[in-house]
């Protein structure tokens, strides 16, 4: 946890946005796992630790912004709960240390509420994106738990977005610890690489790193040999000689901050010449674009600067022809490169997607594209210094698109597709780095990880080491 | 036989794991061991072959195994054939092992006596398409002498010479290369018994001892604790001899000033454990002795870090040898210049440290696996660094055996002493 100040600063400036009503942040409650008393790990909203830091289950907190207050809503353990899991500190104690000294027992929230609600204040709340929190928050604002969503405060939403979208210097650090764990990630996952593995152990070993060094992983882990399919959480596959692996993988510290970074590494660690030349293009276009990155310019431009450049790899290698502006304005590319360039990150791994995505990567001067491919860009509006971003392009060889493209008779100017045929069997090669942007420029956040092709294979030629990363704690 | 018996659940689950891998219409034949001539009317101990052993658990010759997964007649399936009652063999050498026996160790239902293993054969033959042969495949196995595997292939290829034949090492070496529970359990034992007989030679060695006085320490601590003696001819190696890599004679003289490098490992039902120590045979290292012991020391505790999922062995070894020519350069027997220089073909700790430093053990001391096969969590592979430095009469060789596991390497010998100072204080003690 932070100081109690930077979640007192946290609060006081989302006062600053909204002048009406109060807004209640809901802490999560725990998840059932297979029956009520065994749940998953505790994952905390994201929301609620902006604000209010506690990593507990069960508590609301309340920022009223027409007098001030800071309430947060929660219950002492009683002798069960200190049965089973040990002392803990009180309600009081827990507040305190988040700058609160307002606090009652949570059976108090809903006559709060109905309270606030009778005297016509508007109570915001962010949506909610977990079923049973639709429920309870149905319950205490007694509406039905269909219509809460579409409830929530637009208003809210938008002031959210505008603090967190800019991360502090403290924020920065988390992520950069987060990514230095993902750098032992990555690098373990390089080494194990080997023909006779099987993608579990790889997965299992590097989601160990993650609990290890504290954090679970920010997303499951994405670890495939058939890199065309695009978020594999399957891990079943021997790796082969000849075949790439790609993993994208994070985890998340203690205060929730993420990391999510994506390799690809040739499975006996030599890139075939095939293999090379298509890694090459996407390399060209994560460093071309990261280059790019400064505020003021839109991801959308930097999305279609990493088409042009895929689109151009891809004519030199004869699997794309014509005009590069109109093969990337018809969307020709998107057969190769069907997702967006990259999304905000934060403490969430798509930061804030739960407020809508449109609310986050998107404003008034730029709209979301509907275009195939395109439309996957979570992130496309202009960017502003203490953005952090993931920079992600790939290539990907996906047969079925690829016949359903042919099929349709689409881009036929632009693509070779007898060419294209013989590559069915390739998969795909992603390589993603998280970005923070800076006062005039740009920063790849964190340890490099290995990402040349010289890097990558220096990397798989070493022994792996049992290794852990100093002071993340 | 010395140790308790291993519950027949885990040559069960071998022969199930290997039966898994065994193609339609495919049978599998395996030997026992014979029993090796000595000189005269002599033979070694008895020691069973391991691939058998690890199938059967049968610890006596003359027996055979038929595993035909889907045989058509279902009691044929596994098939164990022992030795037939001989009144005369059981006078002279004792008890032989009886089909209730043999059923209880192995987990194999139907026993049959060795000589009806022909007539056996022959009708599993007739529905069989393929059989596999369990050749000794070991890269470094060189021997005039044909083993009962190889005897049996002959047989059974010149009597059914259109049947195809295949080979069971290689699946064999699949499964052996990865340890179970029972096997690292039997592992522990025999490197703790092996750690036992450290501790006492530590109390023993001083000048004017001979290296086969300390051996006869040794083999005694083995024996009293149930091992069925060395996994492997032991190395008792004082002085000049600390730089022979195999010197296995314990025959001379221990001198004070000289270093007592050893090599044991004692073998407990079949298992090998591996160790390498180095010591001071007056007690006390020279400090030139002390500072190449305990970069020898550094390596090994650096190297074990090595010992995850997904190394490989040839790729410990290049580490471990770029380690040891760091801490060559620092006890000053070239420079990092003379490095930079090298001929990349000859490099130049190769004259210092000549071998390997990693190897699979499990039955074997030099257990089967491929150097460049990624390591997973249940292999047991040694780790031991070593200098050899001839003109100094310094030879000093630390090994331990680890356990891969998908955490924390597990080091199987962290509790025998290893740090210099821990070896001199227990030499004090001598009687």
């Amino acid at each position: 946890m932070f100081q109690k100040e930077v979640y007192a600063e946290r609060r006081l400036k989302l006062k600053q946005e909204l002048s009406k009503g109060l807004a209640i942040f809901m802490a999560n409650q725990e998840a059932a796992f297979n029956y009520p008393a065994n749940t998953y790990a505790y994952r905390q909203d994201s929301h609620f630790s902006y604000f209010f830091g506690l990593n507990h289950p069960g508590f609301a907190g309340v920022i009223d912004f027409e007098n001030g207050n800071e309430i947060i809503f929660g219950d002492d353990v009683d002798i069960d709960d200190i049965i089973w899991m040990g002392p803990q500190p009180s309600i009081k104690e827990q507040a305190a240390k988040v700058g609160i000294s307002e606090t009652y027992s949570y059976s108090k929230l809903e006559d709060y509420l109905a309270k606030a609600s009778k005297a016509g204040r508007t109570i915001h709340y962010l949506p909610p994106y977990r079923g049973s929190m639709m429920i309870t928050l149905g319950q205490l604002l007694n509406i039905p738990a269909t219509e809460v969503k579409a409830k929530a405060s637009l208003p809210l939403i938008k002031a959210v977005v505008k603090l967190k979208e800019i991360k502090s210097d403290i924020e920065v650090a988390e992520i950069e610890k987060a990514v230095d764990i993902a750098w032992l990630m990555h690098t373990t996952a390089m080494k194990m690489a080997k023909p006779g593995m099987i993608e579990q152990e790889i997965a299992g070993t590097i989601e160990g790193i993650a609990l290890a060094h504290g954090g679970p992983v920010s997303f499951p882990v994405i670890l495939s040999v058939d890199g065309q399919t695009l978020h594999n959480h399957h891990h079943h596959n021997v790796l082969k000689e000849g075949r790439m692996m790609v993993v994208d993988a994070g985890t998340e510290t203690q205060t929730l901050y993420a990391s999510d970074i994506t390799r690809t590494t040739p499975v006996g660690g030599k890139f075939s010449t095939r293999q090379k030349e298509i890694y090459e293009i996407v390399l060209k276009a994560n460093l071309d674009t990261i280059a790019a990155i400064k505020p003021g310019i839109t991801y959308r431009e930097v999305h279609f600067l990493a088409a042009r450049i895929i689109t151009d790899g891809l004519k030199n290698l004869g699997l794309m022809k014509g005009n590069t502006d109109d093969a990337v304005a018809a969307g020709a590319h998107t057969l190769f490169l069907p997702h967006g360039l990259g999304h905000m990150m934060g403490m969430d791994v798509h930061d804030m997607e739960g407020l809508g995505e449109n609310n986050v990567g998107y404003d008034d001067e730029t709209k979301r594209s509907s275009q195939f491919g395109t439309a996957y860009l979570r992130l496309g509006k202009k960017l502003k210094p203490g953005f952090v971003l993931t920079d992600e392009p790939g290539i990907y060889f996906i047969p079925a698109l690829i016949d359903k493209f042919r099929s349709e008779g689409l881009f036929k100017d632009f693509v070779n597709y007898d060419k294209v045929d013989t590559y069915k069997d390739f998969g795909g090669i992603r390589i993603e780095d998280d970005i923070l942007v800076t006062e005039n420029d740009h920063r790849v956040l964190g340890r490099p990880i290995p990402k040349t092709i010289a890097e990558v294979e220096a990397t798989c030629a070493e022994a792996r080491e049992w290794l852990k990363i100093p002071g993340v704690f | 036989m010395r140790y308790p018996l291993i519950s027949n659940t885990f040559f069960k689950h071998n022969r199930e794991k290997f039966s898994g891998l065994l193609p339609k219409a495919s049978l599998a034949v395996f030997a026992a061991a014979a029993k090796m001539p000595r000189n005269g009317d002599q033979f070694f101990p008895y020691r069973q072959q391991s691939d058998f052993f690890y199938l059967t658990g049968i610890e006596a010759e003359n027996a055979f195994l038929i595993l035909y997964p889907d045989c058509p007649t279902p009691e044929l399936r596994e098939v164990l054939f022992i030795e037939a009652y001989n009144p005369v063999k059981a006078t002279w050498e004792g008890h032989m092992l009886n089909q209730q026996e043999a059923s209880n160790i192995s987990g194999v239902q139907n026993i049959r006596k060795d000589d009806q293993f022909d007539a056996t054969l022959r009708e599993l033959m007739h529905s069989a398409q393929a059989v596999y042969l369990n050749q000794n495949e070991y890269p470094k196995y060189s021997s005039t002498i044909p083993d009962n595997n190889s005897l049996l292939a002959d047989k059974i290829k010149s009597a059914f010479p259109l049947h195809s034949f295949l080979r069971a090492a290689p699946l064999l070496e699949g499964l052996r290369v990865v340890k179970s529970e029972t096997e690292i359990e039997l592992i522990r034992k025999a490197a703790a018994i092996t750690g036992k007989a450290f501790r006492r030679v530590l109390k023993f060695v001083k000048p004017e001892k001979y290296e086969f006085e300390v051996q006869a320490e040794i083999d005694h601590e083995f024996t009293i604790n149930r091992a069925s003696g060395h996994a492997y001819a032991p190395i008792i190696a004082g002085g000049i001899n600390s730089c022979v890599l195999h010197y296995t004679e314990n025959e001379h003289k221990l001198e004070a000033g000289d270093l007592l490098l050893f090599d044991f490992g004692a073998e407990y039902a079949n298992y090998a454990a591996d160790m390498s120590r180095t010591i001071p045979v007056n007690g006390k290292f020279s400090e030139r002795q002390k500072a190449c012991y305990n970069a020898v020391l550094r390596v090994l505790k650096k190297a074990i870090k090595l010992y995850v999922p997904g190394s490989t062995i040839d790729q410990i070894n290049k580490a471990t040898w770029k380690m040891m020519e760091k801490e060559m350069i620092g006890l000053g027997l070239f420079t990092a210049e003379d490095v930079k220089n090298q001929h990349p073909e000859s490099p130049l700790y190769q004259k210092y440290l000549m071998h390997g430093v990693a190897h699979h053990i499990g039955l074997d001391v030099h257990d089967p696996g491929l150097k460049h096969q990624p390591l997973k969590a249940g292999m047991i592979i040694t780790c031991e660094p070593g200098i050899y430095i001839r003109d100094e009469k310094i030879g000093i060789r630390l090994e331990n055996d680890i356990l891969v596991t998908n955490s924390e390497p597990v080091d199987l010998m962290a509790d025998i002493p290893v740090e210099a100072d821990e070896i001199e204080e227990l030499m004090q003690h001598n009687y």
